[in-house]
């Protein structure tokens, strides 16, 4: 009876996982939750997430926003599966529809950050491999790049312009094209 | 000089050089770690500004240049130093509307990797230039193309421009998307012309791609499609005058195809699906505009009668259908030809209406599809109109398993609570042959004509059901 219990803790436990912060915060999440990370998925079938997986490149501020966005992500990939393959909610037309604008608001509601947070946000989910997270961070970026002057965005992003004047003709020279 | 454009903390005491040496460090860092510690000593000259963009790695900045569209992507070399040499190893995102203005850029791309999406529409100026197009598609940058949009906007219907068969076989073996387009400006027009011999050569030179959309191209021959790889077919006839003859595309052979969408073919398109034995979605197929017959114009499927159709049929789960209202018996032929159908997506196309006098509703019908497979039920245009009535009290007295039918309010009419409440009186949604159905009335996205699904949607494997109206919402 008390090896069975235990190997029944043990089960729950390895569906779990301990990710660490670079501030030595903990954080226990679901495997499904933490397999939206490509990199953590590698570390899982490799077997070598016990004891926790230290990301000593994210803060504890940065990982529980990415913890965030995985878990709804994660649910919402169940969630989908669910819905499309079996057909059993009756009102499942009206779920999709919730659940896709449920989804689109979190997403709109997670970027309303600050750009410090923003690119916290892009460094994190290139070194974790969040394919999601990373477009929509970076989609984010490109958006506000979009029809702005070479100057804006230099002010914007605090940008030195280190280019000597003979370079910069060089450059529009080469690419007249775009700036007609 | 230059220094001083930069912002306010960067500026004063600390010598240019310095400041280069910590941002040579930042690109160094692969990941970068937090910076947070160098910055701080920022803080002090005035404001933190934290949001320095040199913080993210170069391929994160290519990422991003690579959503921008070429122009703007390109302009990105002026910001810095840093910046300059991004953009041309970043995967151009290159949309045009000249063929010049194509060939500027992707020379002014040259030596970066090559494009990962081309969108090009061709004004009707250069149309009948084929040597420009069959010099702008073997420029060295469009290597290894996997997207390819073609938009054709030709003026006068008899000027069809050729479809240059040898540049897109050029790069053909790493296509996965490819559109070829006409965009109509009048009713009357059509778009390129293709031949079976491009047409197949194009298939058979391209062993990745996975999805296809024809649409309003001209060519009087038959098209023959075998592609071992395509997974998605988008097929439209447009607003085509076909002079009597009717145009043919026949899927000889698509072993993984399994969507084949169309805009109802009521042009006299001719679409036969000989060998698709994974085709999952279907639709819009349309009841014709003339009379309805079986077998014929709207939809064949080759040698119905024999074996291996029937196996073919029973994998489509998704049909999408664009009838009249009064023609039940349409449906019906569909349903029968479908068994295994979950879920119809139905446009009631009224101005298909011979009358407004209902038939009767002594349909009792016993189908596999109705008894065992069809779930979901979705009438788009409903009108409330007694045509309607017969249709939908057909569905609610044989569809056994439904779980859902939908409503979606036809814009033109005057809809609130009350009028709806005497619609269910009126359709006696009470009395239904499966009793946990439900129903629900919603007013219908009018952005979009009812049977027409964007291509974007058709390109997308990642939507479940592309007919999904509520899915079609205006980009953000």
């Amino acid at each position: 009876m008390a090896s069975a219990g235990s190997g029944d803790e043990k089960a729950a436990a390895a569906a779990m996982i301990t990710l660490i912060s670079s501030d030595n915060e903990k954080f226990e999440v679901t495997e499904a939750t933490a397999t939206l990370s490509q990199t953590i998925r590698h570390m899982i079938e490799d077997g070598c997430t016990d004891g926790g997986v230290p990301l000593p490149n994210v803060t504890s501020k940065i990982l529980a926003r990415v913890i965030e966005y995985c878990k709804k992500h994660a649910t919402a990939a169940a969630g989908e599966e669910g819905s499309s393959s079996s057909f059993s909610d009756a009102a499942f037309l009206e779920v999709d529809r919730a659940f896709l604008e449920e989804l689109e608001e979190f997403d709109d509601a997670f970027l309303e950050v600050d750009r410090a947070t923003l690119f916290d946000l892009i460094l994190a989910a290139n070194y974790l491999d969040i394919k999601g997270l990373l477009n929509l961070t970076c989609q984010k970026v490109a958006d506000s790049v979009k029809g702005k002057t070479p100057e804006q965005i230099r002010e914007m992003y605090n940008i030195v312009n280190d280019l000597t004047p003979e370079e910069e003709a060089e450059i529009r020279r080469e690419t007249q094209w775009a700036f007609e | 000089m230059r220094t001083k454009a930069g912002p306010a903390f960067l500026r004063p005491s600390r010598p240019t050089k310095r400041r280069r040496l910590d941002y040579d460090e930042f690109r160094r860092q692969t990941p970068p770690r937090p910076q947070r510690l160098e910055l701080k000593e920022e803080e002090g000259a005035g404001q933190p500004r934290l949001d320095l963009i040199s913080r993210l790695p170069d391929d994160i900045l290519g990422e991003v240049i690579t959503l921008l569209p070429a122009a703007e992507g390109a302009r990105t070399q002026l910001l810095s130093r840093r910046w300059r040499p991004l953009w041309r190893s970043a995967p151009l995102n290159l949309e045009a509307e000249t063929f010049t203005a194509a060939a500027a850029i992707l020379s002014g791309h040259r030596g970066g990797p090559p494009c990962r999406r081309f969108s090009l529409t061709c004004p009707s100026s250069e149309e009948g230039d084929t040597r420009l197009i069959d010099k702008v598609l073997r420029l060295p940058g469009l290597d290894g193309l996997p997207e390819l949009e073609l938009y054709y906007t030709p003026i006068c219907r008899w000027d069809r421009p050729q479809l240059p068969a040898l540049p897109l076989l050029f790069f053909s073996p790493t296509l996965r998307v490819l559109s070829l387009c006409c965009r109509h400006a009048q009713m009357t027009l059509k778009g390129v012309f293709i031949s079976e011999s491009i047409l197949h050569g194009l298939l058979s030179g391209c062993p990745v791609l996975r999805s296809l959309v024809l649409m309003d191209n001209a060519g009087r021959r038959h098209l023959r499609l075998r592609s071992p790889t395509l997974r998605i077919l988008g097929v439209s006839d447009g607003y085509g005058d076909h002079g009597g003859n009717p145009e043919e595309v026949v899927v000889e052979d698509a072993p993984l195809l399994e969507r084949l969408i169309t805009d109802g073919l009521m042009c006299g398109l001719l679409v036969r699906v000989v060998h698709a034995p994974k085709l999952k979605i279907v639709g819009y197929i349309g009841d014709g505009t003339d009379e309805y017959v079986h077998n014929s114009r709207a939809w064949v499927f080759k040698k119905m009668e024999l074996v291996s159709l029937p196996i073919a049929m029973r994998s489509v789960k998704i049909l999408a259908l664009d009838v009249s209202p009064d023609n039940l018996d349409a449906v019906i032929d569909f349903l029968t030809w479908f068994p295994c159908v979950e879920k119809l997506h139905v446009v009631l196309s009224h101005w298909k209406l011979k009358s407004e006098r209902a038939k009767s509703a002594a349909h009792h019908v016993s189908l596999e599809c109705l008894d065992e497979h069809l779930k979901m039920l979705e009438l788009q245009s409903y009108r409330g109109s007694v045509s309607e009535l017969s249709f939908i009290r057909f569905f609610l007295s044989n569809a056994r398993v439904l779980e859902s039918m939908k409503f979606l309010l036809s814009p033109g009419g005057k809809w609130g609570p009350k009028s709806i409440t005497r619609e269910r009186k009126k359709l006696r949604l009470s009395t239904r042959a499966s009793p946990g159905a439900r129903f629900c009335f919603e007013p219908e996205p009018d952005h979009r004509p009812s049977s027409i699904v964007p291509i974007k949607h058709i390109h997308d494997f990642a939507l479940d059901d592309p007919f999904n109206v509520v899915m079609c919402r205006p980009t953000r």
